[in-house]
């Protein structure tokens, strides 16, 4: 954020003059915090949409957002934005916003049958709690919650204490589990701790760039427009594009490869035995630095225990055991490339050309990644294959030499991974079913010993399934459309929401398909009208003031958790015998227990002023009469960051120092980010004279762990005779609640469509432009055929994105899961098209 | 009204139990249309073009593209786009030229060129269909728009 | 430091070639405004003899309409490199 005071005063001088003048300069003419000529204030606020985490500056006039553009000062995206990213500015401004919370009633009484009707806050939390307590009754598991990696940092900690210590539920998931938690797995295998060991300065840094399925050209766009800019600038640069369909990425590719689905665990190992046979591993950086590792194979599918995919696999789980090197290069002999290309359907030039890059050691490669891996029956096996390559050559926690788990959503680290919302974990990595982890949760929480119960909650899928089976009856979705985003919605998400036995609540900004499945709807305030603070792909925490207020009687995610608190007393909530232990808290509020605690109630209310001298509101503070975002975060530093912690290498600096920079990547120590982890000369957790140090591992060595191929768990067969894809477009967030509400990007992309090859079009009869069912086993949608867009799936293949409500391609899908990550497999199902 | 159209949609699928539930006042961007029918269906619109171009709603929005664009490809080499809007071309070609801005690198250097990092022109310009939104938007554009 | 900003209205038809005749001019550096024939032009010296001179040589320049100045700051600068924000 620092600017040196000479292109500071220039900066004022040309915006001074091009205001005088009419002429914008995208990027220089508001370039500044501030107030400008137009009485317009502008501040710094990180992007509502993926895992990039661009800032964006926010323009605001008499208390509503005027203008949006891209910020000049952030090192992510230097002044630019996608075409979501511009239209930040009118996200909040759909006329169907929430402004009350909607009850279903009949005859005047809460009823599952009833519309929804307008009531108040409190009677909307007094019908919820009556529910949460009658299930609380039968056990804390009946009790849960489904959160987001699109909460803020505080929100995300706010609810996993309320779930975790307050409800004594680890029924907490958020959405990150669709997205990151393959990711998330394979971090811990390998290295012992999350996220990335690089960063976004790889792009630059780089000469070659392979995508594992990604399509970064539209669903991370700014950190393409940076890897555009090396391929087309650097002498001898190349790109390499592998994915099952064709798509905007290809556009850049030198190298462009599409693969049978699940054939990419053939091909990596097939570099890996690539390198090997041609001996040009780094044995020095292996001998020193990394252990080889099995894991038990033919593990089943994640589906329900009665399914026959269940009941015939041979393995279970993912317990490691040691191997040799030579036993490694034996498992992955098999994987020539003549089997790989056989398997995979890519040319042998192709597959070789992208081994050499991998094995070549003077050329520096940066792999990226998503949710191609991530969203996979063995997500986490895949992760792990092409860090297996990276190991093997060392090319790894060093400028330009980058394996990079790219993030889908905003926050996904931060708040998902972070700060522990996932059903397994805790605040920075420590999970539930380590005693010591607990007890020290406990004791920064200030809880008796045995608060946080000790078996991992209900995962996402899971959620849906104990919610269609009765289990799970009192359910909180936060932040995100679950409804639409689940797979298998016939046979699974509606039957739970609607299921007599349950009570479900969500929250959200607008009416969503969730919203609509729901029995309560609570009115959010969203984004920027509360103070927040977000955690992208590059480990870079990002902080925002509060621009504007909420409309109605919206109210942000962490007021509803804070207040929904105060309706319960701590005798409600805890056994006799747990409270015993703490006798103080007789009496008390479970509000008063975690969050009056003395530390999240510890910083008064605050003036919040940005340099320039403007005054934010922040109405949480304002209602609770201490400042509590800071009181969270700080809380939550004691995780991350004090003497005792268990885990170093997630250290963080202290609230303020955020709002005043434009983001820092952690571990923060001494005030300085860390840009590459587990590199002497880079991360000062490394040891002196060690190079290069996994410290996240007791004895500093990342697993090179071997997988083989294994098949999907549902192919083409004569009457399915196709693959259905699903994912995203570049101008749409996710399930499209949002920019489906502004005008310029729903007519930019205004209905999902059915990619596919025109052979397989002219097959079936199928024209250009006509509607087409794709129906699978489990169910049907219609949408219209396109046989010429931006993706171009090969023959056997269609692709669908999932933001249309209009049309829930996830009526379609199957809730297949990684059995490791438990992530869903939402790229792989087969299915047939017919006409309408 | 809505009452009547939910009667008449609340289809029952076959292989679960659950039925369509009425909503009141409340609808999702599917409308009228239950969770449970298979599709809203939607007309087939046509890509509007506007002589001229699209007003921006705030002076540093990226216009909006009105015309067709699927013959113009963007490729290593070639950028479609730039034939007409670039430097050299926009005055022969009577196009807007690209912004000023589309000349600085991540570095603020400015270039003779497009940077490169601006190439694929998709990423934030688009073309627009003849659509009605399904929900209006209340955003105000004020005064100093272009 | 001594800096200033300065609109140089030019020609439309002529603004193009107006910039790079600027931006030949030591100390001037043009940010933008040549499709609106409203150059936006910063100029630095040391010294303000020297800096009105060079604007007042924008008007000399083919195309050039007229200049108006608009921002001017100057400051004793400890160090060349202090951050500021």
């Amino acid at each position: 954020m620092s600017m040196d005071r000479r292109s500071f005063i220039k900066t004022n001088a040309v915006a001074a003059a091009a205001a005088t003048a009419g002429v914008t300069i995208p990027g220089v003419a508001m370039a500044k915090d501030g107030m400008d000529k137009d009485n317009i204030r502008w501040d710094k606020a990180a992007c509502r949409f993926c895992g990039t985490g661009c800032s964006v500056l926010v323009g605001t006039k008499e208390g509503r957002v005027v203008a949006t553009q891209g910020d000049p000062d952030a090192p992510v995206n230097k002044g630019l934005n996608c075409i979501k990213g511009y239209f930040l500015s009118k996200i909040m401004y759909g006329k169907d916003r929430l402004t009350q919370p909607l009850l279903r009633k009949k005859n005047g009484k809460y009823d599952k049958e009833g519309e929804f009707t307008p009531v108040s806050w409190d009677e909307a939390f007094d019908t919820m709690a009556e529910k949460w307590k009658d299930a609380l009754k039968k056990d804390p598991t009946h009790v849960g919650m489904f959160g987001s990696g699109q909460w803020t940092l505080w929100e995300g900690y706010a609810s996993s204490k309320l779930m975790k210590a307050g409800f004594r539920s680890n029924n907490l998931d958020p959405n990150a589990r669709h997205c990151m938690a393959s990711a998330v797995g394979a971090f811990m295998r390998g290295f012992g701790i999350d996220e990335p060991m690089g960063c976004y300065d790889d792009l630059e840094h780089a000469d070659v760039f392979v995508l594992w399925g990604a399509n970064m050209a539209e669903m991370h766009p700014i950190l393409w427009s940076r890897l555009t800019d090396t391929r087309l600038t650097k002498k001898d640069c190349e790109v390499h594009v592998l994915s099952t369909y064709e798509h905007r990425s290809f556009e850049l590719a030198d190298n462009g490869m599409v693969f049978e689905p699940q054939t990419d665990l053939a091909i990596a190992n097939y570099i890996a035995n690539y390198i090997i046979q041609n001996k040009a591993y780094n044995k020095e950086f292996v001998d020193a630095h990394c252990n080889f590792k099995k894991t038990p194979l033919d593990i089943g599918y994640g589906l329900r225990p009665e399914h026959p995919l269940e009941k015939a696999k041979t393995g279970k789980g993912g317990k490691l055991s040691g191997i040799t090197f030579e036993e490694y290069a034996k498992s992955v002999e098999p994987y020539t490339l003549a089997h790989a290309s056989k398997l995979s359907g890519v040319p042998k030039k192709k597959l070789e050309r992208l081994a050499k890059v991998y094995a070549d050691p003077s050329k520096k490669v940066s792999s990226y990644w998503t949710m191609g891996m991530n969203q996979h029956t063995r997500g986490v096996w895949m992760n792990g294959l092409v860090y297996n390559i990276h190991l093997l050559m060392g090319k790894i926690s060093e400028p330009g030499n980058s394996p990079f788990s790219l993030t889908g959503q905003p926050s996904a680290c931060g708040t998902a991974r972070e700060v522990g919302t996932f059903a397994h974990r805790l605040p920075a990595d420590l999970v539930v079913k380590k005693k010591p982890h607990r007890d020290f949760a406990e004791q920064v929480w200030k809880l008796p010993e045995g608060t946080i119960p000790a078996k991992p909650g209900y995962h996402a899928v899971k959620q849906n399934r104990m919610l269609k089976d009765g289990k799970l009856n009192a359910y909180w979705v936060m932040c995100n459309n679950n409804a639409q985003a689940a797979a298998n919605f016939n046979e699974e998400t509606y039957p739970g929401y609607r299921n007599p036995a349950n009570f479900i609540t969500v929250s959200d900004p607008y009416p969503t398909v969730s919203a609509m499945a729901a029995d309560l709807i609570l009115p959010t305030a969203m984004w920027i009208e509360k103070e927040g603070a977000y955690g992208n792909a590059e480990r870079r925490t990002q902080f925002w003031r509060q621009q504007v207020q909420a409309p109605g009687e919206s109210k942000s995610d962490m007021w509803q958790l804070m207040e929904f608190a105060k309706r319960f007393q701590i005798e409600e909530v805890w056994p006799a015998e747990l409270l015993a232990k703490k006798p103080e808290y007789a009496g008390q509020s479970l509000y008063q227990v975690l969050y009056e605690n003395g530390q999240v109630n510890a910083y008064p209310v605050e003036e919040v002023k940005d340099s320039e001298g403007n005054v934010y509101d922040n109405d949480e503070s304002k209602h609770f009469g201490y400042y509590v975002q800071k009181g969270m975060f700080e809380e939550y530093r004691m995780f991350n960051s004090a003497d005792n912690i268990i885990k170093k290498g997630h250290e963080m600096a202290p609230f303020q120092k955020y709002h005043e920079a434009r983001g820092m990547r952690w571990p923060v120590i001494d005030g300085k980010e860390t840009l590459w982890r587990f590199r002497e000369g880079y991360d000062p957790h490394v040891k002196k004279g060690a190079g290069v140090q996994f410290y996240g591992k007791p004895d500093g060595k990342a697993n090179i762990i071997t997988a083989p191929y294994e098949p999907a768990a549902e192919s083409p067969d004569k009457e399915f005779d196709m693959w259905l894809s699903t994912g995203r477009v570049l101008e749409h967030w996710h399930s499209g609640s949002m920019t489906r509400r502004v005008p310029e990007l729903y007519k930019a992309v205004p209905d999902a469509v059915i990619y596919m090859h025109p052979k397989d079009a002219k097959k079936r009869k199928l024209r250009r432009g006509k509607f087409a069912k794709v129906i699978s086993r489990r169910g049907e949608i219609m949408a219209r055929v396109e046989t010429k867009g931006r993706n171009k799936p090969p023959e056997g293949l269609i692709f669908v994105p999932w933001f249309d409500a209009g049309r829930l391609i996830n009526k379609v899908t199957l809730d297949a899961t990684d059995p490791l990550s438990k992530e869903t497999d939402y790229k792989k199902c087969a299915v047939k098209v017919v006409k309408a | 009204m809505k009452k009547t159209m939910h009667a008449m949609v609340g289809v029952v699928l076959s292989f679960f139990v659950v039925g369509a539930v009425s909503a009141g006042d409340v609808a999702s961007l599917r409308g009228a249309s239950d969770l449970t029918t298979k599709a809203v269906k939607t007309k087939k619109a046509k890509l509007e073009k506007v002589s001229g171009g699209f007003e921006r709603t705030w002076a540093e929005q990226p216009p909006m593209v009105p015309h067709e664009v699927d013959k113009y490809r963007i490729s290593i080499k070639n950028n479609g786009c730039l034939k007409c809007h670039g430097a050299k071309t926009y005055e022969k070609e009577k196009s807007p030229k690209v912004g000023d801005s589309h000349f600085l690198t991540r570095d603020d250097k400015r270039l003779e060129k497009v940077s490169s990092r601006r190439w694929f022109c998709t990423q934030c310009h688009a073309p627009q269909m003849s659509l009605t939104p399904l929900v209006s938007n209340t955003f105000e554009t004020v005064g100093r728009s272009k | 430091m001594n800096i200033c900003s300065v609109i140089v209205h030019a020609k439309p038809e002529r603004a193009a070639k107006v910039q790079s005749t600027i931006e030949e001019i030591e100390g001037a550096e043009v940010h933008g405004g040549a499709d609106q024939g409203k150059l936006i032009v910063t100029v630095e010296n040391e010294d303000d003899s020297v800096m009105a001179d060079t604007i007042t040589s924008f008007t000399r320049i083919e195309g050039v309409i007229n200049t108006s100045m608009i921002y001017h700051h100057y400051e004793e600068l400890k160090a060349e490199t202090g951050a500021v924000e």
